[in-house]
This record gives C-alpha cells, sequence and structure tokens, in this order.
C-alpha cells in the first residue's frame, strides 16, 4: 500500500504537467472556439525566450525579469497578434477551419524561431526555482516542480473563479458561442476576444516557461508531445471545465506512474500500454464520454439570421481557366516527364519521383478532406501501413511486388474503415483528435513490432516487374509511378463525378437535407474513409518499393505522425479540392524547398525551413480560401481577365 | 428513397469486378527485381554517379609509402609525386571531398563537429602540401536535416563530383545503399547499422555494430567499482530492447554482477523517471546501465540526483565536456566508454597530439567525442589515398584500407583489422574508460601509456588482471 502511495504521489508532478497544457487547451477553446494544437508551438516561444533571457551564457537577466517578459508581456503580445492578423477574421468559422489554422501555425512559428536561434541547442533549461529539492511525504520534489504544482493549482482555481463569477469570464463564454449576440447586449466582442487571446497566449507562455526544466534540451517537438498526451485530460475535462482537466491530467499522470511500477517488463502488451496511455485515454475519451459530443450542439442562435453570402468570385471556376489548365498540364506533364527521365541528373530524378509516389498519397487527403469533408490527421499513418504490409508481404511470401501493394491497399482500407466507423461518429475537430491519437498509437505501439518494421535491419522491398520490364531502373520507375499517379487520378475524379462524390457534396452542404432524401451518411463517409486509405496504403507501397527497404528507419525518416500534419498543411494551402493541386503539393514538398535553396543567400537547411514557414502560413488561409489560396488566387485573377465568366461554376480538375 | 442508392450499388459491383479482373491480370503479369547498382542505372540521360573508379585493383595495403605494413603507416613527405588522374572528383590541384551530416537534428546533436574535426585533419594534411601533389578540399558539405540523408547522399554522387565522401555523421543513415551502389569511398560517425556490409564504407570504430552480443564492458566496469547489483534501462523499442539483450547476455556470461532491476519498456521520450529511480533505490542498484539517447540518460542523470540516490551510469556516448560539465552534479562518478584514446590520458600517442595541435585552430570546433570521429574519418581517407598509390582511384583506396589489419590512426584508436570489422567483430574489443569528476573527464582502469583495456570475446570470464595495450599496439 505504501508503494502504491509513492507511484501516486510521483505521477503528481508530471500529472500537473499535463494539466497545465490541457488547462491552457481549455482556456483557448473555451474563449476563443479554438482547438489550438499551436498551443505546444506558442509555449515553445516563451521557453525559448525565458532560456535566452535567462541564462548566464545568454542575456543572464534575473528570474522575475525574465519571467514577466516572456510570459506576461511576449505570450499576451504573440496573442494579440494571432488575434488581430488570424483569429478575429474567424470567429464566426466553422471548427475545422479554426483547427487547420492552429495546424498551420504548429508548422510555422517553430521554424520561424528556429530560423532566428539556429541550431544551436538550448540544453538545460532553466527554471522559475533554483536546482534544489524537497522532500514531500517521502517524494523528493524539485522545487521547480513544485512551483509547477502550485502554480497549475492557482491557475486552475483563478480560472474556474474568473469564468464563473466575473462579468470577463461571462462574456468571453458568450463572444466564443454568438459574437454577433454578444454584440448586441453592447460587449465589444472585438476586444473580448483580444482579452481571450492575450489571456490564452499567456498561459502558453506560463506553460512553456515552467515546462521548460522537464527537458534535457528545449525542443517543439517535445512540447507538442506532451500537449497531444494533454489533450486526454483536457477531453476529460470536457474542453469546458478547468476544474475536470486538473483531475484528468493528475489522474494520468498517476496512471502512468502505476503502470511504471507494476506493470511486467519485456511484456509486449505492456509496453505498448505504457507508451500509448495518453493517446489510449484520449481515444476512449472521444468516443464514450458523453460530454465532449453535447459540445457539438453549441452552435451561434444568430447563425442562420443572415442569407447565404454570394458566391465570390473566387468560388467560382471559368470553363476556360479549366481547358487552360488541361491544356498548360498536359504541356508540363508531357514536357516535365520527358526531361525527368531523360535530362535530369539521379539527384532530380529521386526528388521528382518521390514526389510523384507523394502526389499520389496526397490524392488520399484531397478524397478524405476535399471532397469528403472530414479532416484526417492519419494519412501519413495509412501510407505507413501500406509501406510494412507491402514489405512483409513480399518478404514473406515472395508475393510480386505490385500485387503486394495492391493486396496492401485492401488491407489498408479496411483498417481505415475499422477507424473510420467509431471515429465518424465524433465528425469535425473530434475526428481529427482521435485521427491524431490513432497515428500516435500506431507510431507508438503497432510500427515498433518486428512482425510489422521487422527487426533492427529493415524488410527488403524489391522493384516491380511487370510484363516483362524491370523497374529496377529508376527512370523505367519514375515512368511507372506516373502511370499509378494517372490512375489514381482518375479514381478520384471519378470518386468525385460519380454517385459517391454527389453524396458526400450534398453531406458537406446539410447533412440532415442529405439523410432525408435517403442518402446514408455513415455508409458514404466510410467509403471514402477507407477508399482514401487504400490509396495512402497503395502509395505507402509504392514508396516501400521505391526506397528498396521499409524499416523504423525509413518511418522515421518518411511517414512519421508530423509528416501527416505537414502534408495536410500543403494540400490544404494548394487546395484540397483538386487532384491537380495534390499532385502540386507533391511535387511541391520535394522540388520547392531545393529551387529555394537555389537562391544564393539561401542554404539548403535554411531554406528547408523558409518552405515549411510557407507551408504553415498557406495553410492559415484556409478559413477564407478553402479552395487553397493558390487556387483562389489563380480564379481570381481569371475572373479579372474574364469579367463574364464569374456566373459559371465549375468544379476543379 | 430507397432508389436514390442504386446507382452507387451498381457502380461499386462494376468497380470490384473490374477490380477483381485487374488485379488478376496484375498477378499474371508481375515480378520482382531485386535493386542493384547495375540495374538501377540502365536508364538513359543524367550525369549519374561514378562506380568505383578504374583501378587494378592491386591494394597496396601494406606497402604505403614510407612502408607501414598491416597499420597503414605513411609518410606524407613520400607523396609528393602527382601523376594525371581522371577520377571522380581529383583535379589537378585538388582532391574533392564531401560531408553529409545532420547538422539541424530534431535531437540537437552537434553533427557538424565531425566536420570540424575532419577540416582539421584536412588542415595538418594540406599544411604539409596535401597528397600526391594536390590539397584536400572539403567542396560541399550537405546538411541532410536528419531525415533527408537518401536524397543528400544521392545529390552528393549525381552533383557534386567528389572523390569521396567525409564525414558523414546521420542519424538515420537511409542513404548507405546510395553511397555503397556508387562505390565512392565513405568515412563516417557509425551509430547505424547500415554501416556495417559494404567493403567502401567506413565507420570510425568499424563498420558492423552488433547490439545483442554480450561484451564484457560492462561486467568489467561493474566489477571495477564494485557493483554488485546494476541496474538496466530502455526504451520499448526494438533497437533498444536488442540493446538489453546484449546487456543481458554479457552479464549472464561474465557473472560479476547481477542485474537487479530492469525497465525495458519505458516509452521513447519520456522525461520522467521517478518511479525507475525510487525501485532502484529500493533494489540497492549501484550501477546504471542504459539503451537510450542522450536526452533519455541526461533526465534519468537528473532524476537519480534529485532523489539523491547516489547512482553512477555506465555511458557509452557520452564523451562531451558541454555534457558533463553542464550536468557535473548528475553525472559525477560516472563512467564513459569510448573506442579512442581520452584527451586527458596522460601519454599521448601521436595522432591525438596532432588532433589537439589541429582541432583547436579550426572556427567553432570543440573537443569531443564527434570531432575524433570526423578526425578518425579524414584520417582513413588519407591513409588509403597515400596506401593507394600516385594513381590513386575510389577502388585502389577502398582495396587499400581493407587490406589493414590495424588501422590505429596513429594510435589514436585500439586499432582495427578492416579485413574483418566490415561484417563481423574482432575477436578481442578494446575500450578505453573515463570517470566523471567535478563535471571533468579522468582516464580510468588504465595503465601508464595503455589506455585501452582488451577483452577476448572468446574468454568465459573477465580475467583478473585483464590486458591492457596502447592503440595500434598488436
Amino acid at each position: 500500500m505504501t508503494q502504491f502511495l509513492t507511484y501516486l504521489l510521483l505521477g503528481i508532478p508530471i500529472g500537473c504537467v499535463y494539466a497545465l497544457m490541457a488547462t491552457g487547451i481549455v482556456v483557448t477553446y473555451k474563449t476563443s472556439g479554438v482547438l489550438n494544437l499551436a498551443f505546444g508551438a506558442q509555449a515553445y516561444v516563451s521557453g525559448c525566450a525565458f532560456y535566452v533571457l535567462r541564462s548566464p551564457d545568454r542575456l543572464g537577466l534575473p528570474m522575475p525579469v525574465a519571467f514577466v517578459l516572456a510570459v506576461l508581456v511576449l505570450g499576451p503580445a504573440l496573442g494579440v497578434l494571432l488575434d488581430r492578423a488570424l483569429y478575429r477574421y474567424l470567429r464566426t468559422a466553422p471548427p475545422v477551419a479554426k483547427l487547420v489554422t492552429s495546424l498551420g501555425l504548429l508548422v510555422a512559428i517553430p521554424q520561424i524561431l528556429q530560423l532566428k536561434l539556429g541550431s544551436t541547442p538550448l540544453t538545460n533549461p532553466p527554471g522559475v526555482a533554483s536546482d534544489s529539492t524537497i522532500a514531500v511525504a517521502g517524494v523528493n520534489v524539485s522545487t521547480n516542480q513544485v512551483a509547477t504544482m502550485v502554480i497549475t493549482a492557482l491557475a486552475v482555481a483563478g480560472l474556474t473563479l474568473m469564468f464563473r463569477h466575473t462579468s470577463l469570464g461571462l462574456q468571453m463564454r458568450a463572444v466564443v458561442e454568438s459574437p454577433r449576440l454578444t454584440s448586441l447586449t453592447g460587449v465589444d466582442a472585438a476586444r473580448i476576444g483580444t482579452i481571450a487571446w492575450m489571456l490564452s497566449s499567456a498561459f502558453a507562455g506560463l506553460a512553456g516557461v515552467l515546462l521548460a526544466p522537464l527537458f534535457s534540451q528545449l525542443s517543439d517537438i517535445d512540447y507538442f508531445t506532451v500537449l497531444v498526451a494533454a489533450l486526454a485530460a483536457a477531453a476529460f475535462g470536457r474542453l469546458t471545465s478547468v476544474g475536470l482537466t486538473l483531475l484528468g491530467g493528475v489522474a494520468l499522470g498517476a496512471a502512468q506512474k502505476l503502470l511504471d511500477g507494476y506493470a511486467p517488463s519485456g511484456s509486449v502488451f505492456w509496453t505498448g500500454m505504457r507508451g500509448s496511455l495518453p493517446f489510449l485515454s484520449l481515444i476512449l475519451l472521444l468516443l464514450f464520454w458523453p460530454g465532449l459530443r453535447q459540445n457539438r450542439a453549441a452552435a451561434d442562435p444568430l447563425a442562420g439570421v443572415d442569407p447565404p453570402p454570394p458566391p465570390p468570385a473566387a468560388a467560382t471556376r471559368d470553363r476556360r481557366l479549366t481547358v487552360a489548365t488541361y491544356a498548360i498540364a498536359a504541356v508540363v506533364i508531357v514536357g516535365g516527364s520527358y526531361v525527368t527521365y531523360a535530362v535530369v541528373d539521379d539527384f532530380w530524378l529521386q526528388l521528382v519521383t518521390h514526389g510523384v509516389i507523394l502526389a499520389l498519397v496526397f490524392l488520399s487527403i484531397t478524397l478524405i478532406t476535399g471532397i469528403g469533408g472530414q479532416l484526417s490527421l492519419c494519412q501519413a499513418t495509412f501510407c505507413a501501413v501500406g509501406c510494412f504490409a507491402t514489405a512483409q508481404l513480399t518478404d514473406r511470401t515472395g508475393m510480386p511486388v505490385l500485387v503486394a501493394a495492391c493486396v496492401a491497399a485492401a488491407f489498408t482500407a479496411v483498417v481505415g474503415a475499422l477507424v473510420a466507423i467509431p471515429a465518424l461518429r465524433l465528425g469535425g475537430v473530434y475526428l481529427a483528435l482521435a485521427t491524431l491519437a490513432f497515428a500516435l498509437m500506431f507510431e507508438n505501439v503497432i510500427m515498433p513490432l518486428e512482425a510489422v518494421s521487422g527487426g533492427s535491419r529493415a524488410v527488403r522491398v524489391p522493384r516491380p516487374r511487370f510484363l516483362g520490364i524491370s523497374f529496377g531502373d529508376d527512370r523505367r520507375f519514375f515512368l511507372l509511378s506516373l502511370a499509378f499517379l494517372g490512375l489514381a487520378s482518375l479514381v478520384v475524379v471519378l470518386v468525385r463525378e460519380g454517385t459517391t462524390g454527389r453524396f458526400l457534396h450534398a453531406l458537406r452542404t446539410s447533412e440532415t437535407a442529405a439523410a432525408s432524401l435517403g442518402i446514408d451518411p455513415a455508409r458514404a463517409k466510410v467509403t471514402v474513409f477507407a477508399l482514401s486509405a487504400a490509396i495512402a496504403g497503395f502509395g505507402g507501397g509504392l514508396l516501400a518499393t521505391f526506397n528498396g527497404a521499409a524499416g523504423r528507419t525509413f518511418y522515421q525518416a518518411e511517414l512519421n505522425y508530423f509528416y501527416g500534419l505537414v502534408w495536410l498543411v500543403l494540400v490544404i494551402t494548394l487546395g484540397s479540392q483538386s487532384a491537380q493541386a495534390a499532385i502540386n503539393a507533391g511535387l511541391s514538398f520535394f522540388l520547392f524547398p531545393r529551387f529555394l535553396g537555389l537562391i544564393p543567400f539561401l542554404d539548403q537547411s535554411t531554406a528547408q525551413g523558409v518552405a515549411f514557414v510557407l507551408f504553415g502560413l498557406g495553410a492559415i488561409t484556409y478559413a477564407k480560401f478553402p479552395e487553397g489560396i493558390i487556387e483562389s488566387q489563380t480564379r481570381r485573377i481569371t475572373g479579372r481577365l474574364f469579367p463574364s465568366s464569374r456566373a459559371t461554376a465549375e468544379v476543379a480538375p | 428513397m430507397r432508389s436514390t442508392s442504386q446507382p452507387g450499388r451498381r457502380s461499386w459491383r462494376t468497380v470490384a469486378a473490374a477490380a477483381a479482373v485487374g488485379i488478376a491480370l496484375i498477378t499474371a503479369a508481375c515480378g520482382n527485381v531485386y535493386e542493384t547498382a547495375d540495374n538501377k542505372k540502365s536508364g538513359g540521360g543524367g550525369s549519374g554517379g561514378g562506380s568505383g573508379g578504374s583501378g587494378s585493383g592491386s591494394s597496396g595495403a601494406t606497402t604505403g609509402p614510407g612502408g607501414g605494413g598491416a597499420t597503414g603507416a605513411f609518410d606524407l613527405a613520400k607523396t609528393k609525386q602527382k601523376n594525371p588522374s581522371k577520377e571522380p572528383g581529383v583535379t589537378d590541384d585538388t582532391i574533392r571531398i564531401a560531408s553529409v551530416v545532420a547538422k539541424t537534428n530534431i535531437l540537437k546533436i552537434p553533427a557538424d563537429q565531425t566536420v570540424f574535426g575532419a577540416q582539421a585533419y584536412f588542415d595538418m594534411v594540406n599544411s604539409q602540401g596535401g597528397i600526391w601533389g594536390r590539397k584536400l578540399q572539403l567542396v560541399s558539405n550537405r546538411d541532410d536535416q536528419m531525415v533527408k540523408n537518401k536524397e543528400e547522399a544521392q545529390g552528393v554522387v549525381s552533383q557534386d563530383n567528389v572523390f569521396a565522401v567525409a564525414p558523414v555523421a546521420t542519424v538515420l543513415f537511409t542513404g548507405s545503399q546510395v553511397f555503397a551502389d556508387a562505390g565512392i569511398p565513405t568515412f563516417g560517425w557509425n551509430i547505424n547499422p547500415e554501416w556495417g556490409g559494404p567493403p567502401n564504407l567506413f565507420g570510425e570504430k568499424g563498420s558492423y555494430i552488433c547490439v545483442t552480443c554480450g561484451y564484457a564492458s560492462q561486467s568489467f566496469v561493474a566489477r571495477s567499482i564494485g557493483a554488485k547489483k546494476i541496474g538496466v534501462l530502455a526504451y520499448g523499442v526494438e533497437q533498444s530492447a536488442e540493446c538489453v539483450k546484449g546487456v543481458r547476455a554479457g552479464v549472464e556470461r561474465y557473472k560479476t554482477t547481477e542485474i537487479a532491476f530492469v525497465d525495458d519498456s519505458i516509452p521513447f521520450g519520456n522525461t520522467d523517471y521517478s518511479v525507475q529511480v525510487q525501485k532502484m533505490r529500493d533494489a540497492g542498484i549501484q550501477l546504471i546501465v542504459t539503451c537510450m539517447d542522450t536526452s533519455g540518460v541526461i533526465n534519468l542523470a537528473r532524476e537519480v540526483a534529485k532523489q539523491d540516490a547516489k547512482i553512477p551510469q555506465y555511458v557509452q556516448m557520452g564523451y562531451d565536456y558541454d555534457l558533463v560539465s553542464t550536468y557535473a552534479k548528475e553525472f559525477e562518478g560516472s563512467i564513459v566508454m569510448t573506442q579512442f584514446v581520452p584527451i586527458e590520458s596522460p601519454d599521448k600517442p601521436k595522432g591525438l597530439q596532432d588532433y589537439l595541435t589541429w582541432i583547436d585552430k579550426v572556427p567553432g570546433a570543440k573537443r569531443g567525442e564527434l570531432s575524433v570521429a570526423g578526425w578518425l574519418a579524414a584520417d582513413m581517407l588519407v591513409r588509403g589515398l597515400a596506401l593507394a598509390g600516385p594513381d590513386f582511384t575510389r577502388q585502389k583506396v577502398v582495396e587499400a584500407l581493407n587490406g589493414l589489419t590495424n588501422w590505429s590512426a596513429d594510435g589514436f584508436t585500439p586499432g582495427w583489422d578492416w579485413t574483418v570489422v566490415h561484417t563481423a567483430d574482432m575477436t578481442v574489443a578494446c575500450q578505453a574508460f573515463s570517470k566523471v569528476h567535478d563535471g571533468k573527464f579522468e582516464p580510468a582502469f588504465a595503465e601508464p601509456g595503455k589506455p585501452f583495456t582488451c577483452f577476448d570475446n572468446n574468454d568465459a570470464s573477465i580475467p583478473d588482471k585483464p590486458r591492457h595495450k596502447a592503440g595500434g599496439e598488436p
């Protein structure tokens, strides 16, 4: 019993860390309506600022000064910037649009910071307290941990009081629910919105500074990992209750320590459980915690009072633009393919082939997000499932690799459907969270298994031979990849133009109205989810055979969950609704940073960072340009050139 | 209303039938072909990469200028003859070299220190007029950003027009096959199993890594510090699990200590080791062996210090001055293993003396494990060039090095047998140990002039007085 209590006590400090991050998410959601996945990135900004201000080998300022500047000045300033530049215009946007914006910031902010700070590691981050320990009930805790626990408790108490008993708290909640209704009561919704962002960003700054001593060196990935784990605590608090969130965080920390203490070492099951507890908890809470689903019902009472706005110029596509697009595409594809096949060196050939395969994978995002209207954060995981399935099938059975890739695609479709069936009950941002949790479960539990990714050495994957033609040659393989990309594009276009696509279009417009016409929403969504997974899985198979091997190193380098987020951001930036945009995105992912690197004053490392910043910043325009910033600007320019064409509505190719 | 979905059903039946026919046709027409350097390059266009030069195959491994025998000793003064060369990356005046390192990586490993180490060696050689009438020039420093190693490797082979690659220092070595296929001499920091196998890839401590093999080092360290009970901590991932297998095998074989605590299920990225340290304290653990990355090792050390448990760690990759000075209290008493002579060693071999002379002249360079790795990578390249003779080719360099049975970089390393260590361990394994005290390294368990402690892998037990030797000593 004593040991049990000891483990419980040991879980409280790390539980408070989760609670602090989770409370930040709840505060942001409650005061701005944004499920802010960039919260960790904001925290990272303040963590780095505190490091630079406080560290003796940097500015070496006194702790209170550094704390005030990093938390109380920089945090709120970032909040004001985000509100004025972005979220002010998203107050009435759908939750998914806000989530996509936060994903864009998640990608862009750390890259901006790293471009500024360089690659020098920020090691041994200082804390707000001295580096000493005290004994509490027989357990040694550091003074920084005590500070985190005390400040978390005070913050939770203060926030609870503010939301329940102050007019500011009430106004903040009201603005989130209905800015216009709140304005009608004489409240300045814009001002309250700004204050809300200042508060939540200060909270991010606080979390960033308090969490820093937890890490041996500062890294945005570490902050994001803690954030994702903390999402379970936020879900426990139904994204609204800071008290329950604190409880959820502490419970999660205690459960982890109890598992550390009692789970048998060496067991595959318990190893998986320990690694995936936060993500498993998140999935279970999303599926079965009733408070979360009640949240979905919340909507602006004045949402329907305005007539629908006239379609902007950018929402329609001139037929001449479509024809021109087809013509240019044909020239670019034929010319580009010839140049790639016959002219460029092996380096560029590799990049373009890689881009072509990735474009095929990106078509799965076009299908699920652009056509299906669902936000899936696990497309890279589906790609990995197909990749490893192809590798194992060829390795264990000697199956021809193209057949293996087809079987792997079918298998991935089943996995996709299994993920979709429970997750689609959620929809919107909760579906996104569930798919993120699945991606993390896969990465922590399933991918490391030897039966999946092989042992310490990768599983060798052969190149295909088809109709007697060997594709061991990289240039021939490029042509094969191009053919598969064309085929996959055709499938996506056929789905979009076919019955399923029309059903999905109807569902995106009004699920209730579509259901009243006899359209089964679940069936249509599961179908598109499975098909999307199949395309990603087939792309994974092609990646495996292109690379020649599939293993953990390959997964970490190409398919980890964070890449899935970057992919989504990139596809959305360029346009999630057209196959053409997916192809552009696939090629851009590899080629754009290289082209940037050709600029004389940009080295390749900097160019990669700049490219990611631009990808991220592009995604934050999603709410305004859901068809993609590039696509919308093209249409806008066409609209100006040919004003008479605005009435012609047409779907992009 | 039902009829609304009828077209969908028909459509899907058609699609399913078409797919079945398609798969049947594909199955009938498909086959596999495994990649080789030849079948990958058979297409048209592109500049391509070289594939190993055109040497005659004469190794020259034991007959380099100055006659160094199987150690590869050579006299730079005797490498002044300049013959024309058509080898890739060789001009009248220079031998062009590329590096591929994870300069930017999320683990924040300062891998660019390996480049500084190699640059220091090249500076030393160039200050004496270069080799075979040419200066060594690092013309391409590619940052693989941890995850783009294969791309950058392809870039080196296709675009950089270099003779060799030195150093490679990666977190993920996905480009190993590209270098192997191109036959380009490649030298670097070996922490990846992908180094093993290809004859043209040379890691600074041999190319073969066997993580599951039970070596004597932990058992020796445990006995030396009087640790009767050791704890083993590892992440719950396959690489760590294999490392734990190796630790177990060693401890069970040599029986100088017992494993009294194991946690090999720690989630990767874990930052809180409070329960593990609590349990190790309760179990009376006297030495911790880890199979974790540097962040894990640091966080563990901090927790040990926090709980005032006073348990030292045995660290296999921690010869890092910044690390031990930053965390002096946390690593006090810990033992660090290296496979080169520690800088603090009182009797410094020529290789170490040269390193110390030249490394401080390179802006930004820091003494430590990584810059040593770069230095050693450069040493192998230069030694291979010297041994290959004035008509050197890539192939001759590779073959010359692969004929060395005791490469020690002038006593800096124990001495590696390149006829063995591409694909297997040497029979005798030698390491040097340092103890952390007051944030500094102190040589440990060594004898004057003999920094390395050696164990015969065929022995069933650790001798009471293990053999000590100097670097390069037979």
